[in-house]
């Protein structure tokens, strides 16, 4: 018995010694961040976080992309050397945090834009305004891009996708079946739908899935919530220049509006308990007649909706409510990820970097991401031919270029305790917990002790 | 004429045989819900993505290697699986050598400053993990002992020490006083004595804990995390968080990779679970 | 305590500095800088503003602190009468030749905690579930189509739930250790008893629970520990939510941390979150201790 064990220990140490001896990844890793013979003295290297993870490079556009350019950069430039680390998105902020306390950064990294604001105020990131105003392409970059990013005159970080976050994706079928041959643009005639698909059976008329705390916010209420206040109540708040209030007369609508929408029933029943990704799998799957979400459901659906749902799907805006100050042609977007430099750089790292950021940032990027995917990048590249792309990307390109305007998004640019009050209370209205008015105080008070900008 | 008495006893007996089976039974349901999740993970693993978004707990239309191919070519899961390995083998005997010391001492000894001690050591197993990883990226990166091939058994054994200690030390209040002074007459040392007589009798609790540390090693994520960077020292914890992505999860995918990394843990439990048994069971104290 | 087998001064030190050094540079170091990061406030990168107690004061008054609390608290009644008290259940079954299979069971049984909160809390969010869980389909199953609801949607029940899973998990971890402590208790205590008359549960309250009383204290501590730290679980199935209905300290103090870029505030209510969960281990063993001081006399 002994024996055998002596046996099964030895084979598994074997196994395990020859798996990682074979590892497809490491392997593959040792062209471009190996063993240097390096002749070159010139050598830069940079070592470069982020969080396009194999998984996401797997359906995500944006970051398959950013990759094969990345490789298509390191053989450019044989000067410049890449040690990249991929983090998921989940532990990336404590990752890099944790860095940043012990003033430990990488020299080039991924940002998320709520947190681009700290960063900067504890003189942890390079301004890139002069990269950018070298590169000749400021002006084409979509507007109000920059805004996360920019300090003082200053951009500090450069836009890595094109976030639209409040994108109706309907099944156009379903909505026909009930007497709509478009996406209805008042909420009225949404909410009639409503009942007639819960009487044919569809488990529910616009798929949530809220779990998270953040789908909500950042891919209905920024939207809705502009429908009721007007942009320039949003960008007062951003500016925490105490004229706009959360307890203003727009919003606590908006919270009420929201709230009268859960209790209709016009989401899924376990909306509090399924993620994001869930809610969009019920779309695809034919139970939902909508699903509102960002563009990322552009590649989902494209990559996990049955052929039959793929077809039928259509996008649209959100519909206009009664006596809102909003535009009905605004929706949620912006960027939500940049790159940034770490402000210790100097000399030709500095310049290395700089080349890198703007090389995977600039027109290029955009004009492959549009030719290649049908996707929208950060550069205007102006109009493409989408022909040979899904209809669902399609749509997504012709509503974008149609004269849609962007609102902030709500997550990307306000104050993170603001947020984070915000997305827990909001679960918290939606299922009747807590009413309008006590919320809007709450998140007004966390905003409060924010304090000024 | 029916003995009252034996009618008694085979009413007793016959609650008894019931007691049995009602016992069995709940014994046996209980422990199968502890082995599905094994067994789920074994066959979802088997699935494709959109077979098992429609029905998650549905047996797989067609069962393939596919993710498990795709763990291999894609992913460094051996590196991974190395790395957990080693962290886990070089930590373990050190959290066992110093819990076994310092719980014994504890318990033997009621020195100035004892409950203070146990006090100490309460500190470690108290505090959110959270709280720890900032000042402790700060203080390793200080001391130039981060991203090392130590950094993590370091941490771990820092941490795995207190609940050996509990658990000898109140073990160790089980074992009579007078083992120890018998061997002082027969003059043995106290190294001697410590780890020819008393360690010996304290297998099973010391298999117990070797056990509860080896799978909290094995499973560690946090520091994992945040003190290593390397790609060559992630471990398997850290690894298999890039298979959730950013607005999409591979679940079968995933599981694979869960099933794959549980498996050399229980691979090696079960084959040392004879001698882990016998641990447990020896060692009771005679006279 | 004039002890004869007791070493040299010298070689007792010796004995403990190793490990004593290790775990104060590892884990006592770090507690000290985050109680002092507690007073100042900071968002995570190298500048940070001195302002005293002011954390320790709001968090005197934040109220979702203290729900956190009360949650941690529930949390932990559960997981010690569930976890311990099944385990003791089950290790007295193992030990007393009622049940068949003992081997496969005690192996089985401990198998939960090795998974990560990931599987676990996936396996019981499917459970959960509103389409496919078993809970509705049992309910649907006796003709109960009404109560069927999203479960971990209901803030009334999200605490409860979430503890299910820890309690299901941690059984094997406490069992084993009881298990190992049952093997230390003399056969012949055991067999006096049972020629007294005490069998079954008779015996196993009366006579085996006195002698675990050193074991099951440090179950308890570190029961106690564990639950009033908890995080991978609740963070996996609910993330505190719905709301704060499920909300625990340790997540808080996380979202503080790391979501809200807080982490003065964060520093500060994990050492409150330390000297409370001291607070109440210290309680429960002082609790314990008289009542089993009580049946003693």
């Amino acid at each position: 018995m002994r024996k055998f064990k002596k046996i099964i220990s030895l084979l598994l140490t074997a196994a395990v010694v020859f798996l990682s001896a074979c590892s497809g990844k490491t392997a593959g890793k040792s062209a471009s961040s190996g063993g240097g013979t390096g002749k070159s003295a010139q050598k830069v290297e940079l070592s470069f976080y982020n969080d396009y993870t194999a998984q996401n490079r797997a359906s995500d556009d944006n970051a398959r992309l950013f990759y094969d350019m990345m490789r298509q950069f390191e053989k450019e430039n044989p000067t410049i050397k890449l040690d990249v680390t991929e983090i998921s998105q989940d532990n990336y902020s404590n990752k890099i945090q944790a860095q940043n306390a012990g003033g430990d950064l990488p020299d080039v990294f991924f940002l998320k834009g709520s947190w681009v604001q700290s960063f900067i105020r504890n003189g942890s990131v390079a301004p890139l305004t002069d990269a950018l105003n070298r590169s000749g392409i400021k002006d084409k970059y979509r507007q109000g891009i920059f805004d996360p990013v920019t300090s003082g005159g200053k951009i500090y970080g450069m836009p890595t996708q094109y976030s639209v976050t409040c994108l109706v994706f309907y099944n156009s079928n379903l909505w026909k079946s009930v007497g709509y041959e478009q996406f209805p643009d008042k909420w009225d005639d949404v909410l009639a739908a409503s009942k007639k698909f819960k009487a044919k059976g569809t488990p529910a008329t616009i798929a949530l899935g809220n779990k998270d705390k953040w789908p909500f916010e950042s891919t209905i209420l920024s939207c809705l919530g502009d429908r009721f206040t007007g942009t320039d109540w949003t960008r007062s708040i951003i500016a925490r220049d105490g004229k706009s209030k959360f307890t203003d007369d727009g919003f606590v609508k908006a919270l009420q509006f929201s709230q009268k929408l859960a209790k209709s029933g016009l989401f899924n029943a376990d909306y509090n308990a399924i993620t994001d990704e869930q809610a969009s799998t019920l779309y695809c799957q034919g139970k939902a007649a909508a699903v509102i979400d960002g563009f990322w459901d552009v590649s989902y659906i494209n990559a996990n909706a049955s052929d039959e749902v793929k077809k039928a799907t259509k996008l649209a805006l959100l519909p206009a409510v009664e006596g809102g100050k909003g535009d009905t042609k605004a929706t949620s977007g912006g960027a939500g990820w940049f790159i940034a430099e770490n402000s210790s750089l100097e000399g030709e790292k500095k310049k290395a970097a700089e080349k890198f950021i703007m090389a995977m940032t600039g027109e290029e990027y955009s004009k492959n991401l549009t030719a290649k995917y049908g996707l929208i990048g950060p550069v205007n590249v102006g109009k493409t031919d989408t022909s040979k792309f899904s209809n669902v990307t399609q749509d997504y390109v012709n509503l974008i270029n149609g004269g849609v305007t962007l609102t902030p998004i709500y997550d990307i640019q306000m104050d993170s305790t603001v947020i984070d009050v915000m997305n827990t209370g909001l679960q918290d209205l939606l299922n009747g917990s807590v009413q309008p008015a006590d919320l809007a105080k709450q998140i007004q008070d966390a905003q409060d002790k924010a304090g000024a900008k | 004429m029916e003995n009252p008495a034996s009618g008694a006893r085979r009413r007793g007996s016959f609650r008894r045989s019931l007691g049995r089976v009602v016992v069995n039974f709940l014994m046996i349901l209980f422990s199968v819900s502890c082995l599905y999740p094994v067994v789920w993970l074994c066959y979802a693993s088997l699935n494709d993505k959109r077979d098992f978004t429609v029905n998650p707990v549905a047996l797989p239309k067609a069962p393939n290697l596919d993710n498990y191919f795709a763990i291999f070519s894609q992913s460094d899961m051996g590196v991974w699986m190395l790395n957990t390995l080693r962290n886990t083998a070089v930590s373990l005997p050190f959290i066992l050598l110093f819990g076994f010391i310092i719980g014994y001492l504890l318990s033997r000894f009621h020195f100035r400053g004892h409950t203070a001690l146990y006090g100490y050591f309460l500190l470690g197993i108290v505090i959110p993990i959270h709280a720890l990883m900032i000042p402790l990226y700060v203080q390793f990166k200080k001391c130039h002992i981060l991203n090392r091939w130590f950094t993590l058994p370091v941490a771990y054994v820092a941490f795995g020490m207190p609940i050996v200690i509990f658990l000898v030390e109140s073990y160790v209040h089980s074992i009579p006083v007078e083992m120890e002074e018998a061997a002082t007459l027969d003059g043995s040392g106290f190294s001697r004595t410590l780890f020819s007589i008393i360690l010996p009798i304290c297998r099973p609790v010391l298999v117990t804990a070797g056990i509860i540390q080896f799978f909290t090693c094995w499973n560690e994520f946090s520091f994992a995390l945040i003190l290593v960077s390397r790609d060559t020292l992630v471990t398997l914890p850290v690894g298999m968080t890039l298979f959730k992505g950013q607005y999409s999860t591979d679940y079968p995918g995933m599981m694979a990779a869960m099933f794959l990394s549980i498996l050399p843990a229980i691979i090696l439990y079960l084959a040392f679970s004879k001698q882990i048994i016998k641990g447990m069971v020896t060692g009771a104290v005679k006279g | 305590m004039q002890n004869p087998i007791a070493p040299k001064k010298h070689v007792l030190l010796l004995y403990l500095l190793p490990g004593f050094l290790l775990y104060t540079f590892v884990v006592v170091v770090p507690i000290f800088v985050a109680a002092y990061c507690g007073f100042f406030n900071w968002s995570g990168g190298p500048k940070m503003r001195f302002i005293g107690f002011r954390n320790y004061a709001e968090l005197f008054k934040d109220g979702v602190f203290w729900l956190s609390f009360r949650n941690n608290i529930l949390l932990t009644v559960i997981s010690a009468v569930g976890q311990i008290g099944i385990a003791f259940l089950f290790a007295s079954l193992l030990s007393s030749g009622l049940v068949r299979a003992k081997a496969f069971h005690r192996t089985v049984i401990f198998l939960p905690c090795v998974f990560s909160a990931v599987v676990v809390g996936f396996i019981w969010s499917m459970i959960y579930d509103y389409n496919y869980g078993l809970i509705n389909q049992f309910l649907k199953l006796i003709g109960k189509g009404s109560a069927v609801k999203p479960w971990l949607s209901d803030p009334k029940w999200s605490l409860v739930l979430v503890t299910i899973p820890l309690v299901w998990q941690y059984i094997g971890y406490y069992m084993v250790i009881l298990l190992s402590a049952y093997s230390s208790i003399d056969r012949s205590v055991l067999e006096m008893a049972e020629l007294d008359g005490a069998t079954g549960w008779k015996k196993a309250v009366y006579i085996t629970l006195p002698l675990l009383k050193n074991t099951l204290f440090v179950c308890l501590t570190l029961c106690i520990a564990g639950s009033m730290r908890v995080f991978d679980n609740i963070y996996v199935m609910t993330g505190g939510g719905p709301g704060n209905s499920s909300s625990v300290m340790a997540l808080y103090a996380y979202n503080t941390s790391f979501v809200r870029y807080r982490m003065g505030y964060g520093s500060a209510m994990s050492i409150l979150i330390l000297a409370l969960s001291l607070l109440v281990i210290g309680g429960s063993r002082g609790l314990l201790a008289r009542f089993s001081r009580k049946e003693e006399t």
